[in-house]
């Protein structure tokens, strides 16, 4: 990484963890914030993937879909940040299937890790355990109980378990010695 | 390239090259074990996991989309599945971001060839099987580039098999499927690949893994137009690019049993495969998901001597039982080394591209011990050389 690109992870991290914290001291608005987020998070994807198309993909085998995929996500973008009010019940499909692709995938890698004979298989079928559980618990609290913040709060700390993550890599030695 | 080739025929060119029965079957364990060393394997031996020479499938999904990841990611196939053929490459019309990926597209004897084959001299059967198992690579995984990249790696529906040879040839559409766990049907032509992602830096873009295993196979003969090609088509002949992979590894082997040599590229010792080369012929273009049987078979002739199946942990006890730095000295320890060296040699050839895809290289003579520290054993190992 460059410095540029440590500082700006670096900042990145910060602001993670700044965002969370507030949503877990407000989830009322926390709830319309996270939604308001994701709206921009789209709509900067669009942008990306239309710079993309432009300046990469466009004389592609398949370029294209780089194209409809920035248009699509404007559309979606553009339509979330419209409607906010409407999209509780979204957010929360959205934070348990992307806490359960997490989980899953974690589960799968302790079942190779074991098999490899590898002692990492423990932390991995922990991590992989308390993301499904917090898709169960997402899913009843916001769908059964009717109460979207348990959903708010478990995507407060993803975002604090990716920031320490991020902030970490900041400054990790990532160079490689070359010896002539 | 699968087993069959990178352990068995391997052996076939050790022998040929003129290496003893033991030495050959620990250049073709050497060569094997490149597909088996992920950082899974080196947790379980204790050894450090940025000598991983592969990934796992679920090594690879559970992967971050962050810089430090990718630049491992293209660490570990760039310098041992996707050698790149010119880190120069110029072409018109590009940003210097699409380039960069560009310029790390697959291509048998480049000046990187060279490179690895001269860090091998002097160091070992596991050192000269690392090399060979690359060189293979290079001829069967041409046109494709070791890192996640929709714009070089992608391809799409116009992709055609071409089966049998001569006037019974005929061609077919390729039709690939995305179930793992299915196996690639030769007879109607059905093969696995990954799903297409958008996502430029999925690792569903890495490698050949959108054209599945059809370059691992050397009776495929296919067209199909690659992401980076601006819509012209290729036509890859893997019976004569594997021919011609065996050729130029007997000729690599002979180079690093002599003291003389200089590796040069596009050279083949077709001379010396000559009493064998309808046989090898016959082999590689016969319709057969694993070649291992024929291989063996073929190597045993050449050898007079049995040739153990390939067992990963054929040197875990040895490696284990060998306490502190002794472990340096096992095989193993040697094959680690040696992957550290390649692996550092590539980035370092990267980096001095001005391409920054692979991460930072720093100059062991200009900064001392600086950067991840995995790469002090080369320092180390230096210093004891002196």
């Amino acid at each position: 990484m460059t410095r540029l690109d440590r500082v700006l992870n670096f900042i990145r991290g910060i602001a993670q963890i700044i965002f969370a914290v507030l949503i877990f001291l407000d989830p009322d608005d926390g709830l319309v914030l996270v939604i308001y987020i994701i709206g921009i998070d789209m709509i900067l994807r669009a942008f990306s993937n239309l710079t993309y198309y432009f300046t990469m993909a466009r004389s592609m085998v398949g370029g294209r879909f780089a194209l409809y995929r920035g248009i699509i996500y404007l559309d979606f973008g553009v339509f979330t940040v419209l409607t906010v009010d409407a999209l509780t019940f979204y957010l929360i499909l959205y934070i348990a299937v992307l806490s359960f692709i997490t989980g899953a995938i974690a589960v799968m890698r302790a079942g190779e890790a074991k098999r490899a004979g590898s002692p990492q298989w423990r932390s991995l079928i922990a991590y992989g355990s308390v993301n499904l559980i917090l898709v169960v618990l997402v899913l009843i609290g916001g769908l059964v109980l009717k109460r979207p913040f348990l959903a708010i709060d478990v995507y407060a700390c993803t975002l604090i378990y990716s920031s320490i993550l991020r902030i970490r890599s900041s400054f990790k030695e990532s160079a490689i010695i070359y010896i002539k | 390239m699968n087993a069959d080739f990178h352990y068995y025929a391997t052996y076939c060119v050790a022998i040929i090259a003129g290496y003893s029965h033991e030495e050959s079957q620990d250049i073709a364990y050497g060569s094997q074990f490149t597909d088996c060393c992920s950082r899974t394997y080196l947790e379980k031996i204790g050894g450090p996991v940025s000598a991983a020479t592969t990934q796992l499938s679920l090594e690879m999904m559970e992967a971050r989309g962050d810089i430090p990841t990718l630049n491992d990611i293209t660490r570990i196939w760039a310098s041992f599945h996707f050698l790149p053929g010119d880190l120069y490459a110029k072409r018109k019309w590009c940003t210097k971001r699409y380039l960069n990926r560009y310029r790390l597209i697959c291509k048998p004897n480049g000046k990187l060839l060279t490179d690895t084959v001269e860090l091998a001299r002097g160091k070992g059967p596991q050192a000269a099987g690392i090399a060979m198992h690359i060189m293979a690579d290079t001829w069967a995984h041409q046109n494709f580039a070791g890192i996640p990249s929709l714009v070089v790696n992608n391809t799409n529906y116009y992709f055609y098999e071409i089966v049998g040879e001569g006037e019974e040839a005929f061609e077919r559409p390729v039709r690939f499927n995305h179930n793992p766990a299915t196996k690639d049907d030769l007879e109607k032509g059905n093969y696995t690949n990954t799903v297409f992602q958008g996502i430029e830096r999925s690792v569903m873009n890495l490698g050949h893994g959108r054209c599945g295993h059809l370059p691992d196979y050397s009776f495929a003969r296919y067209r199909y137009m690659p992401a980076w090609a601006n819509y012209k088509e290729i036509i890859k002949d893997n019976p004569s690019d594997y021919l011609h992979a065996f050729a130029q590894m007997v000729y690599a082997l002979k180079c690093l049993r002599s003291e003389n040599d200089r590796f040069e590229t596009d050279t083949y010792d077709m001379e010396a495969i000559e009493p064998w080369k309808d046989r090898i012929w016959e082999i590689l273009t016969r319709r057969q998901l694993d070649a291992s049987k024929d291989w063996k078979d073929l190597g045993e002739e050449l050898s007079g001597c049995k040739i153990e199946a390939f067992d990963r942990d054929k040197y875990y006890k040895e490696y284990m039982d060998a306490g502190g730095d002794d472990q340096d000295d096992t095989y193993l320890g040697k094959y680690i080394l040696a992957a550290l060296a390649q692996k550092s040699m590539v980035t370092n050839r990267i980096f001095s591209s001005g391409n920054l895809l692979a991460g930072f290289s720093i100059d062991y003579e200009k900064v001392g011990l600086k950067g991840i520290r995995d790469y002090y054993r080369l320092a180390r190992k230096r210093g004891e050389g002196r």
